[in-house]
């Protein structure tokens, strides 16, 4: 294949990111893993801006971020790229559905969610903390729609949910209805909930009662969660590489989904005064073994 | 080392500002909850020490353990406790020791309400009002240390620790009610109220306890408390609690009246404990403000003060039949008041491999009564205190504590406790545990300056009225000490849902005080060895069902037994508690507590089965519970006294958290 026509067949790639630190590891993670496996056959442009990525005329799309991924989705029609496959990166679950459903059905759109899967996490807590039956949730107005997956798939590990949402009676009310009720509490995003005021009270508050809190990001751990399960941007890149190169080979664009690709993370000083052994070795194996049984 | 106080935790400082734009973030979900930082809340220096770094054996009853037990009052929750003696000297009037029955009102351990002493040093030392006194529905959590630990708490922490944590006012938001009723007069309730924001918190709670004890003697009890709580945080670095409470306690004391030996003749009536109601009350204050001065360092001051005052006089008397009617009368006017004040600073610092606490801790005690001291001055004694420990931790497999106190009494001089434990990790779920300690206990105050007689008066005058010594103190009463060596073995048996904690120690006790042969004076004597192994088991056998088990084997060498004689305690107790619940709202306990018989005072309880049936439920947004209790449902047991039994009772109970 002569040079000429090696540069005709290779693909574009656009990466639509937003600025941070977050978003860049992703677009590096993505590079190298295009690079290591499609060497050369793949170019791959990433910038923070739409309308750059469209003149680029690429074979596929990918944001990363809500923001891209809500501009992209609002421009794409009348730029008339919406055939070009998108693929949106680093976006919650919740904030995908709400965009595509707010601009009707929409061809050629996948994800990669933030989201940890509930099966996940339910092995997660059987895995780490086999003494734990009922786990606490912390509803708020963005994570009450998806409890209910969170609740069956922990009950298919034989654990028993106790959801109170915080609205109506306020988070010290909700917090010590939960408290009362569980073994341990398992953080669903929610920034009515979850955010930076309210986390001092919610771990001083749990840790007081002697229960473990798992939290969704490495943040959570280090303000001191027990453990954290997430996914990082770089997991995320890699995963994102995968499915650009499946699309591009000719396979159908999947359906959106959690990466499979994660991280558990313990704070091992809040672990040990807490009386808990946890190791993460272990834990990830016990975790595939509970996930194969499903 | 001391533990931390858990309610008292303070928030670190706040990190890095947001690397999100604010354009896109708004009010939709993002991935900014994913990737903000956050404050650092949990620092390592706020941390407790982990369960199988602690120097001694810890037994922890969490709320959720004593709503099961079906109890009543603090005592009756140690009965889960191994080691733990429990004993009815009159119905309602229960004192729980740790090894020993060698006092009746639980002088030789130091028990803490959030931190702050209930120890009363006004007569003969005593825990049993303050343990009495504690509203089980505000107890989060209890942590008994069982071992001596005069190293971190001084005098007093001589036989055991008892850590009584309340919850936080931060969570217990809401309204919370609890009634109880029903055999032996039992009447309870307990209300609370907390509310707050994100930066104060108050909670306020209220109850009554009663029961007309055993039957045949009048101890009617009627116990009520008043607290409030309060957390602020005035800072990211700083948080002040505020406990403020009064407890009060109406007894029925003394025994009916029957015929005797009087002083004048052979047959009479004798009514010298005369059935009457006593009043004990205690109120108090305390300030702790809690600073974290960086990642790595935290600052506690507390400053508090409590009055204790009691009022149990009663007269004396004994009358001679007919035909030569002769009335002998004393008055003994046994009131008094105490009053305390301290004020404690302690500095916590994590270095690399080590942890340390520094602290200072001051502390005025004074004691009144016109009738034990035969003055109207206040009597006082000061102490202070400095202590030291740290927890080095070189590697994964071992963990060692060392700490020391100093303290000096204005009266009895200084003392001084070491103490030493090895923590061995074989794996991170078995731990053995070395350790040896010296610990001292102070005299009180009655003890060394108590002077006291009574005036005993004939009619017709057939005596002259004469004075009849009731104390004659010297002061020659020195501190008592206790050496320990114990071993320990922790054990989590992960596959089996088993945890397993042992103990075996020898407690070698010296100059025991006791009173001297004319019961008017205390002085030293050889003090009894304990040798002995406790275990606690907890197993879950299914995942809705809990199993404790707890047994203490003790055998006591005493040299020489002093005349006011104490009896040896049993050699084994123990209590096996079952709990399940089941899948609608219903859970079932059942408690077994039972000791072999000991030459100690007569019919110690042998054995008493409590069973608590219990159905959760709610209304609207209003969580309940309703339980029935039987407590002794073996039958009747004796009690302290042959005519006494503590008959089987039933009561119910019913909580609602709006």
């Amino acid at each position: 294949m002569t040079y000429a026509t090696a540069w005709a067949s290779q693909r574009v790639v656009a990466a639509v990111i937003q600025e941070g630190a977050a978003y860049e590891e992703f677009a590096a993670a993505l590079r190298v893993e295009l690079e290591s496996r499609w060497s050369g056959r793949v170019k791959l442009l990433v910038t923070t801006s739409y309308s750059a990525a469209v003149v680029a005329s690429p074979n596929l799309m990918v944001t990363a971020g809500a923001a891209p991924f809500a501009a992209a989705l609002q421009q794409r029609e009348k730029v008339g790229v919406s055939d070009t496959p998108l693929l949106a990166a680093l976006i919650p679950r919740l904030r995908y559905e709400q965009e595509v459903v707010r601009l009707g059905p929409q061809k050629s759109v996948t994800a990669l969610f933030l989201d940890q899967p509930p099966s996940r996490q339910a092995a997660l807590i059987r895995a780490a903390l086999p003494d734990a039956n009922r786990v606490g949730l912390l509803t708020g107005p963005e994570s009450a729609k998806s409890v209910a997956a969170v609740g069956a798939a922990l009950m298919a590990q034989k654990l028993v949910p106790t959801t109170v949402a915080v609205a109506p009676q306020g988070l010290f009310v909700a917090l010590r209805e939960v408290m009362d009720d569980s073994d341990v509490v398992l953080a669903l995003p929610d920034r009515a909930v979850f955010n930076s005021g309210s986390i001092v009270n919610i771990l001083t508050a749990t840790y007081r009662r002697e229960i473990p809190l798992i939290g969704f990001s490495p943040a959570y751990v280090k303000a001191g969660a027990v453990m954290s399960l997430y996914v990082t941007p770089a997991q995320v890149g890699r995963a994102a590489a995968e499915t650009v190169i499946n699309v591009l080979e000719g396979m159908a664009l999947p359906a959106p989904a959690s990466p499979s690709e994660f991280v558990v993370e313990i704070n091992p000083a809040v672990a040990r005064s807490l009386g808990l052994n946890l190791d993460v070795t272990q834990i990830r194996k016990r975790m595939q073994a509970l996930e194969l049984r499903q | 080392m001391k533990h931390l106080d858990a309610t008292a935790l303070t928030p670190g400082f706040v990190l890095v500002t947001c690397l999100l734009s604010t354009a896109a973030v708004a009010q939709q979900a993002s991935e900014g909850d994913y990737f903000d930082p956050l404050p650092v809340v949990l620092s390592v220096s706020r941390l407790a020490q982990s369960p199988s770094d602690t120097p001694g054996a810890v037994t922890v009853i969490d709320a959720d353990m004593i709503r099961r037990s079906g109890s009543r009052e603090l005592a009756e929750v140690l009965k889960l406790v191994p080691g733990f003696l429990l004993y009815r000297r009159r119905g309602s009037d229960i004192t729980a020791d740790y090894h020993s029955n060698l006092d009746d009102f639980g002088a030789r351990m130091q028990v803490y309400v959030d931190g702050r002493s209930v120890y009363s040093s006004f007569l003969l030392g005593d825990t049993h009002r303050g343990i009495a006194a504690v509203q089980l529905a505000d107890v989060e959590r209890i942590e008994v240390l069982r071992g001596s630990n005069s190293a971190a708490y001084g005098s007093n922490a001589f036989l055991g620790v008892i850590n009584v944590i309340t919850k936080a006012p931060a969570d217990s938001h809401g309204v919370s009610v609890s009634l109880a009723g029903g055999e032996g007069g039992i009447s309870d309730n307990h209300a609370s109220i907390g509310w707050g924001s994100d930066h104060m918190h108050w909670r306020v709670s209220a109850s009554r306890r009663s029961s007309s004890g055993l039957d045949n003697i009048y101890d009617d009890s009627r116990h009520s408390q008043l607290q409030v709580r309060g957390s602020v945080r005035a800072s990211p670095d700083d948080e002040v609690s505020i406990d403020l409470g009064v407890q009060q306690n109406a007894y029925g004391d003394g025994n009916a009246p029957r015929t005797c030996v009087t002083l004048v003749a052979a047959n009479g009536t004798c009514d010298t404990n005369p059935e009457r109601t006593s009043f004990w009350r205690d109120t108090h204050a305390r300030l702790i403000w809690n600073r974290q001065l960086d990642a790595t360092s935290a600052l506690r001051l507390a400053a508090g003060f409590n009055q204790e005052v009691l009022r149990a006089d009663f007269i004396a008397r004994q009358r001679t039949n007919p035909p030569l009617v002769v009335n002998i009368v004393a008055p003994l006017p046994t009131n008094g008041r105490a009053d305390r004040q301290e004020l404690e600073m302690q500095r916590t610092d994590i270095w690399q491999d080590w942890r340390t606490v520094v602290g200072v801790d001051l502390v005025r005690e004074e004691a009144r009564s016109a009738f034990f001291f035969s003055s109207t001055e206040a009597f006082s004694s000061h102490q202070v205190k400095l202590f030291a420990g740290a927890e080095w931790k070189p590697s994964s497999y071992l963990t060692a504590n060392l700490a020391a106190l100093w303290e000096k009494h204005d009266a009895m001089g200084e003392d001084f406790a070491p103490r030493l434990a090895l923590n061995f990790h074989i794996t991170p779920q078995h731990t053995l545990r070395l350790g040896g300690t010296r610990s001292f206990r102070y005299p009180s105050i009655y003890m060394y300056r108590a002077q006291a007689q009574y005036l005993v008066t004939v009619t017709p005058a057939l005596i002259a009225p004469t004075t009849v010594p009731y104390a004659r103190t010297t002061g020659k009463v020195t501190p008592e000490t206790l050496f320990t060596t114990e071993v320990g073995y922790l054990g989590e048996f992960r596959d089996q849902q088993l945890r397993v904690d042992v103990r075996g120690f020898r407690e070698r006790m010296q100059d025991r005080i006791g009173l001297t042969a004319n019961g008017l004076d205390f002085n030293n004597g050889p003090g009894p060895t304990l040798r002995g192994f406790e275990y606690q088991l907890t197993w879950s056998p299914l995942p809705a069902t809990r199993v404790l088990f707890s047994e203490a084997h003790i055998r006591q060498v005493p040299r020489v037994i002093f005349a006011s004689g104490a009896g040896e305690a049993p050699h084994r107790t123990g209590s096996l508690s079952v709990f399940h619940d089941f899948d609608n709202g219903i859970s079932l306990g059942l408690s077994d507590h039972y000791s072999t018989p000991s030459t100690a005072t007569v019919g110690r309880k042998a054995r008493q089965m409590d069973l608590r049936l219990a159905y959760a439920f709610r209304m609207g947004t209003t969580r309940a519970e309703a339980a029935v209790v039987t407590q002794a449902i073996g039958g009747s047991q004796t009690a302290n006294l042959t005519a006494n039994t503590f008959d089987r009772r039933a009561f119910a109970t019913l909580k609602l958290d709006f």
